[in-house]
């Protein structure tokens, strides 16, 4: 089952829509709920999103796949119980395993020339071309399935151990991962015109994200 | 437009939906489109086997698209076939868009819109929001962005075939694009400002995690993409290293 959605969620990130539910701070509430903890899901995927919102999929360029990776951190996450040291070795596990999903994403586009070299070449025939095409949207759909399986397999090995170790608290754990964010957010930054370009607005945000936080 | 047409139509822009399905380092979203043409392109062909074999071949060449501006290629090209066009002059057409489309989509959607929406979320989701409210309000505004991009796309390629170009130049995505990096560095900035104040992120206990995230911010700023995915791996491995050795 949580195979499954991590696969549906694989589509969601190329091949099927695009409406964006394979993005780490969907794809942890959804694997958080039904592991049976959306709270940690939420806190697994934004904290995930931190990292890839810098990423972007643009021409051949291979690029983390985040959803399956992403609901295989939440899931763990919560199996393990949701203690600091699952929810930081789990995101550890979620990070590396969205690398390994681009390199599965570039293995699957490699696939995906030779089944249409093959089966349509030169022959253009419509019929064939739909088949290729639905094909290749299959052949996605059980990569992300079997990328989420075993990302789950491994995770259930090694975090609970992993994760009794941890010497770290709640807030020091979240903190450790949020100053890790800080560059993929400085990245971001600089994709957005950087300090040269948008002080004002960055520094006008600081200070309302300072106050709203301060009051609420 | 006739019912067939009219009903073709729709089934292509549905499609649009389905383009990067057989996305591949040869043809690169070139079959994806041949895809979303073909109910068009079986009216337009209907009793003519090897026209429409024909056009299948031409329109699986390469070609590429951002997904969400691929209706205005797949509804230019609709017309142009409706209307019979040279097939060259097609090609031409196809190779003229293909590139703007790409880097126009990237700007717009990856690098400012989709950020811009996520950053909102995420600050609401640090502030205490419920799980649900966090990604139903990414989910609705984000999707109400993409639907509108797409059905726009399609329509103007759709109205404007070979004058496309002229329509998208009016638009002006350029212009939308920069509004969007500006909201996002706001937005941005409000994230931060919640991570500092909030004691479950960076707040007044934990100053030197926030000492550490400035320097990593000035970092990530001066450095650029590059830095990304050495920093990930390495935080990720840290965190691992720091379980195995049992630091304290």
């Amino acid at each position: 089952m949580v195979s499954l959605v991590g696969g549906l969620l694989a589509l969601d990130t190329t091949a099927v829509g695009q409406f964006m539910v394979s993005r780490p701070l969907v794809a942890g509430v959804i694997a958080g709920a039904l592991a049976g903890d959306a709270v940690t899901g939420l806190l697994i995927g934004s904290t995930l999103e931190l990292y890839h919102l810098a990423t972007v999929p643009a021409g051949g360029a291979r690029f983390p796949d985040t959803g399956p990776a992403t609901v295989v951190a939440a899931t763990v996450a919560v199996w393990t119980g949701g203690t600091p040291g699952a929810i930081a070795i789990a995101w550890s596990l979620g990070i590396l395993w969205s690398q390994v999903g681009g390199w599965t994403v570039s293995l699957q586009r490699r696939l995906n020339g030779l089944i249409l070299g093959r089966m349509v070449g030169e022959g253009g025939s419509p019929a064939v071309l739909e088949l290729a095409h639905a094909l290749a949207i299959l052949s996605d759909l059980v990569r992300g399935v079997l990328l989420t399986a075993v990302g789950l397999l491994i995770g259930i090995a090694v975090v609970p151990g992993l994760a009794a170790l941890w010497p770290l608290d709640s807030a020091w754990t979240v903190g450790l991962i949020l100053a890790g964010a800080s560059v993929p957010l400085g990245i971001l930054y600089k994709g957005f015109g950087g300090w040269p370009k948008q002080r004002v607005l960055f520094v006008a945000g600081l200070v309302a994200g300072l106050v709203g936080a301060y009051l609420s | 437009m006739s019912v067939l047409v009219t009903s073709a139509c729709l089934r292509a822009f549905l499609r649009t939906f389905l383009i990067q399905g057989s996305w591949n380092y040869r043809s690169l979203v070139g079959s994806g489109l041949a895809y979303t043409l073909l109910p068009m392109l079986r009216v337009k062909f209907r009793g003519e086997p090897e026209h429409l074999s024909s056009a299948v071949r031409r329109h699986v060449q390469p070609f590429n698209t951002h997904p969400y501006l691929s209706g205005i290629a797949t509804g230019a090209v609709i017309r142009l076939e409706e209307e019979g066009a040279d097939p060259q002059m097609i090609e031409r057409f196809k190779n003229g868009i293909r590139g703007s489309l790409g880097s126009l989509g990237d700007g717009l959607v990856w690098a400012g819109f989709r950020p811009l929406v996520l950053l909102l979320a995420l600050t609401v989701g640090w502030l205490g929001a419920p799980p649900y409210v966090v990604i139903g309000l990414f989910l609705i505004l984000y999707n109400i962005g993409h639907l509108w991009l797409r059905i726009w796309s399609f329509m103007i390629g759709l109205q404007g075939g070979h004058r496309v170009v002229e329509r998208l130049r009016a638009a002006d995505l350029p212009g939308l694009t920069k509004k969007t990096l500006a909201a996002g560095s706001f937005a941005l900035g409000a994230l931060i400002g919640v991570f500092v104040v909030d004691g479950r992120s960076l707040g007044v206990g934990l100053w030197p995690w926030l000492l550490v995230s400035v320097v990593g911010f000035a970092v990530g700023h001066r450095v650029g993409y590059a830095a990304w995915r050495p920093t990930a791996v390495l935080t990720a491995l840290a965190v691992l290293a720091l379980s195995i050795l049992g630091l304290a």
